[in-house]
């Protein structure tokens, strides 16, 4: 499969800024509220912990004291060209014409978990436990509420980051609200509209990060944040694992050569840290 | 004494019918064991096994590939008996057509269990993605099993006291006249599910140890399935006929039939070797080298090391290809059975290589070399398919006339 | 209180008190200083010193708060932190590791942080302490090893991560694990380190000091 452009030029994607980040993990707590992410007594192993926005420590390898680290945190890249979509047997993923964000459609999955083993980036998380008893004690002992907005998911099915789709479909409805119509007699319909403002729709990530790390917006648009800081930081931008050909919208940004040199595998590299 | 004199096939031996339910004891335990390993992973999740995130494929998948390559040798032998025409195979083709109805429909029943919603398992006819191998896989399957089932039928009517029915008779008979469309059928679809199954992997362009070279939709190891599987499924048949002659205490199969099998095996297994070989340089200099990764990269030390690969290209890869080519080897029992086990080892071998190691080994630099155990759910579960395999042929040899040349090569 | 007047009366007649309005722009009466700014040096600092010193002498004065400089005590400066006697029983120093997503106040973790926690912070209801590679090989200790944490006033069961990072000859424990109430999420779950830190006394100010134990982390 080629890659898949978006029609009208919409991309939506991210930028983080890992000189920015400090791992605090506002990110990730404001994604699970956000969508509805469920927490088990004991979430110490991560091969099962379902976290959309997942942060990674990464070292330099060195020894004391000349040990630096990183937080790198890493959502569903989006990839222009997804590794998983074309795998499902059930349709159950598709990349959104408009937009580009790789849906996810829980009620359809069947959980075979093709998708799972396709994607590099370990974006995609499954319900290795049945959430419906762990919702009922979230709201109990946490005394916390689901939003409204996000479909809870059941057991046995995949799920990952949305870009907070969500988000997008309360930005449409308001610019729908707000577009005054010429003529009331002309069917208006929501499905027309296709650009939203920026500040109409963020992430809840990036709206979370205390250090303005994560900047979320349409790629293509010169008027969008995520656009300029491409541009102005161009020679700090990087991808993780550009050379599969994934073509991830998700891009890093670090002054430090060797946080660069972690985004891929380089034969021979000296830089090569011991996974 | 046989309380069930009447129901054994005319002509031939079986033991008391006490100790025949003796020996269903143990295949009938491994079902139970399977049983429960099933309720649990259908009430309490998948967490009941030890895949995870990480892993999201693990022994039911291997399992699955395993005896799909294996139950190869049911569709094989039928398009060498029906089209191509080679009658001395009528000897083993009923116990071929068996084993490939164990293996498919166990395959079946193992993915029910294994994907997360087996409820949902529909979706995939009902909202198939064309583009998706395992879409292929489920559709030629599904409609395999069906052909296979077909071709098991005849054999059940053919049992003694079915047999008097008239329209059993007519029927079986008739079905006969008209097997070699199921066999052409059943040819067609098995090399398109034996291929994707392959497929599935070769075309994970993001997993650098699965990723192969593509021609147009096709990936590299979409051919190499189907070598592997045609070359190992009459091996395994073999395996099996030689076991029952053995338990049994009797020959069941005409020599000539074996030699076909074992000669024609052989040259396949010699092509898929060489193929396999080039395949596998081309892919070190290719999507792996593509992705920045050489060779030591996706060995560790221990059980993922680069033994594995001379294990399964050489020990049980070449080795074999060489006692099976050599006809003085095919005619002695010992060395047939022996390149037999091996040819089928390195074949289960080759499935657990590409699904396992393809999922351990990590892609981005930072993530964790993995290692995985399966659960004693999941190992309950796979050992039910041999419990159940057990439980099949063991009816079957009773009832049905498996072995139309039982009675000559016995007199 | 029949109604906002009365009770406003009943308030001004005493029952309240009030600051005079502050003046925004007048910096002149910001900081309590001689010179009306700010100042590093602290003037009662050296008004105390001069007492004491005025008692007992320069000399004495010296060697009961453990410095050798008196002048440089009303500044910021460093001392050299001397723990507690050390001994080849507990050759390590156990430092408290406060972490981001790791609350160490006296409100327990919320679960989403809890959630996030490391496996190389909390494993299980393990809490696992850093320390270097180098220093981890001398003792005889492995990644995820299980191992003894003691101090003179008691020992722990801990979990061995090793992390370049840590400063060799150093112990990390982090801090704000081992609640024995806040329920599912939180209870029974990793130790506190303050259960068995040593607390010293810091002679200038009298405080008391726990951000560095003399320790020992032996193999299980």
């Amino acid at each position: 499969m080629s890659v898949i452009h978006p029609t009208n030029g919409i991309m939506y994607g991210m930028v983080i800024d890992l000189d920015k980040c400090t791992g605090c993990g506002a990110c990730s707590v404001a994604c699970m509220t956000e969508n509805n992410i469920y927490v088990l007594k004991d979430e110490s192993d991560k091969t099962r912990s379902i976290t959309w926005m997942r942060l990674y420590q990464v070292e330099n390898g060195k020894a004391f004291p000349e040990t630096e680290s990183v937080i790198i945190p890493r959502p569903c890249m989006q990839c222009g060209q997804p590794a998983c979509v074309p795998v499902c047997p059930a349709t159950a993923t598709t990349k959104d014409e408009i937009g580009g964000i790789v849906s996810q459609i829980t009620v359809r999955c069947i959980g075979c978990r093709y998708c799972v083993a396709a994607c590099p980036y370990h974006a995609r998380t499954f319900n290795w436990f049945d959430p419906w008893p762990l919702y009922k004690n979230h709201v109990e002992q946490m005394a916390g509420a689901l939003n409204p907005d996000v479909p809870p998911r059941m057991r046995g099915v995949v799920e990952k980051c949305s870009f907070c789709h969500h988000r997008l479909m309360a930005a449409k409805a308001r610019v729908y609200t707000e577009t005054e119509v010429k003529n009331p007699r002309e069917k208006y319909h929501m499905s027309e509209i296709q650009a939203v403002p920026e500040e109409y729709y963020q992430t809840a990530c990036a709206e979370a990060c205390p250090a303005e790390a994560i900047t979320f917006g349409d790629l293509n648009n010169p008027g969008h944040r995520v656009h300029q800081l491409l541009k102005e930081r161009k020679a700090d931008a990087f991808r993780l694992l550009e050379k599969l050909g994934t073509e991830p919208r998700v891009y890093y940004l670090s002054s430090r050569r060797w946080v660069r040199k972690q985004a891929d595998n380089y034969l021979n590299s000296p830089e090569k840290t011991v996974g | 004494m046989n309380l069930d004199a009447k129901l054994i096939p005319d002509g031939v031996q079986r033991t008391s019918t006490l100790n025949f339910g003796l020996t269903l004891l143990p295949w009938l335990g491994l079902l139970g064991f399977g049983l429960i390993g099933a309720l649990l992973c259908f009430g309490l999740g998948l967490n009941q096994t030890a895949m995870n995130d990480y892993f999201a494929f693990g022994l039911w998948i291997v399992f699955d590939l395993a005896v799909i390559a294996l139950g190869a040798g049911a569709f094989f032998t039928g398009f060498l008996l029906y089209i191509i025409g080679r009658k001395e195979l009528k000897s083993i083709i009923n116990l071929a057509v068996i084993i490939g109805f164990i293996c498919y429909s166990a395959a079946v029943v193992m993915l029910l269990i294994d994907i997360g919603q087996p409820l949902r398992g529909w979706f995939i006819f009902w909202h198939a993605n064309v583009h998706s191998m395992l879409t292929e896989v489920s559709f030629c399957i599904t409609v395999y099993l069906m052909v296979l089932i077909i071709e098991y039928i005849p054999i059940i009517l053919e049992n003694r006291k079915l047999n008097q029915v008239r329209e059993f008779h007519f029927f079986a008979h008739n079905l006969h006249e008209v097997m070699f469309i199921f066999a052409a059928v059943g040819t067609f679809l098995s090399f398109f599910h034996q291929g994707s199954l392959g497929g599935m992997f070769g075309v994970m362009f993001a997993r650098p140890f699965a990723a192969r070279p593509m021609f147009f939709i096709w990936p590299t190891t979409f051919a190499l399935f189907i070598m592997s599987a045609i070359a190992a499924g009459p091996c395994f048949t073999l395996l099996i006929a030689t076991l029952l002659e053995k338990i049994g205490r009797k020959k069941l199969v005409r020599a000539e039939a074996k030699q076909t099998l074992a000669n024609i095996a052989g040259k396949l297994l010699a092509v898929y070797i060489f193929f396999k070989i080039i395949d596998t340089i081309a892919w070190i200099y290719g999507p792996a080298q593509n992705a920045g990764l050489a060779l030591g990269d996706f060995y560790r030390d221990g059980p993922y090391g680069q033994w594995l690969l001379f294990l399964e290209l050489g020990l049980m890869g070449i080795l074999p290809a060489i006692l099976l080519n050599i006809p003085a080897a095919r005619r002695n029992t010992l060395w047939l059975t022996l390149a037999c086990l091996l040819t089928t080892s390195g074949i289960v071998l080759n499935r657990f290589v590409m699904v396992v190691v393809t999922l351990a080994i990590p892609v981005l630099p930072f993530e964790q070399f993995i290692g995985y155990l399966p659960s004693w759910q999941e190992w309950a579960i796979s050992l039910a398919v041999i419990g159940y395999g057990g439980l099949i042929i063991s009816l079957s040899y009773r009832y049905l006339p498996v072995f139309p040349d039982e009675k000559a090569l016995n007199a | 209180m029949t109604g906002e007047k009365e009770f406003l009366q009943a308030l001004v007649a005493g029952n309240f008190w009030y600051d005079p309005a502050f003046s925004y722009g007048d910096m002149g009466g910001a900081f309590g200083t001689p010179s009306g700014k700010f100042e590093f040096f602290s003037q009662a600092l050296d008004k105390a010193m001069a007492d004491i010193i005025g008692k007992v002498g320069n000399e004495t004065a010296g060697r009961g708060l453990g410095v050798a400089d008196l002048s440089l005590l009303p500044l910021p400066h460093q001392e050299t932190f001397i723990p507690a006697e050390s001994s080849r029983q507990f050759p390590l120093l156990m430092m408290p590791l406060e972490r981001f997503r790791l609350n160490n106040s006296n409100l327990g973790n919320a679960p989403y942080l809890t959630k996030l926690l490391e496996d190389t912070i909390l494993k299980g209801d393990n809490l696992m302490v850093e320390i270097n590679p180098r220093t981890a090989s001398a003792l005889g200790l492995h990644e995820g090893g299980r191992a003894k944490l003691a101090t003179s006033r008691g020992a722990v069961t801990v979990l061995v991560h090793l992390f370049e990072g840590a400063r060799p000859g150093v112990v990390f424990v982090p801090v704000g694990l081992g609640h024995t109430g806040f329920g599912y999420y939180l209870k029974g779950k990793g130790v506190n380190p303050a259960e068995i830190a040593e607390i010293t006394t810091d002679p200038l100010s009298g405080q008391e000091l726990w951000w560095g134990s003399r320790a020992n982390l032996s193999r299980i």
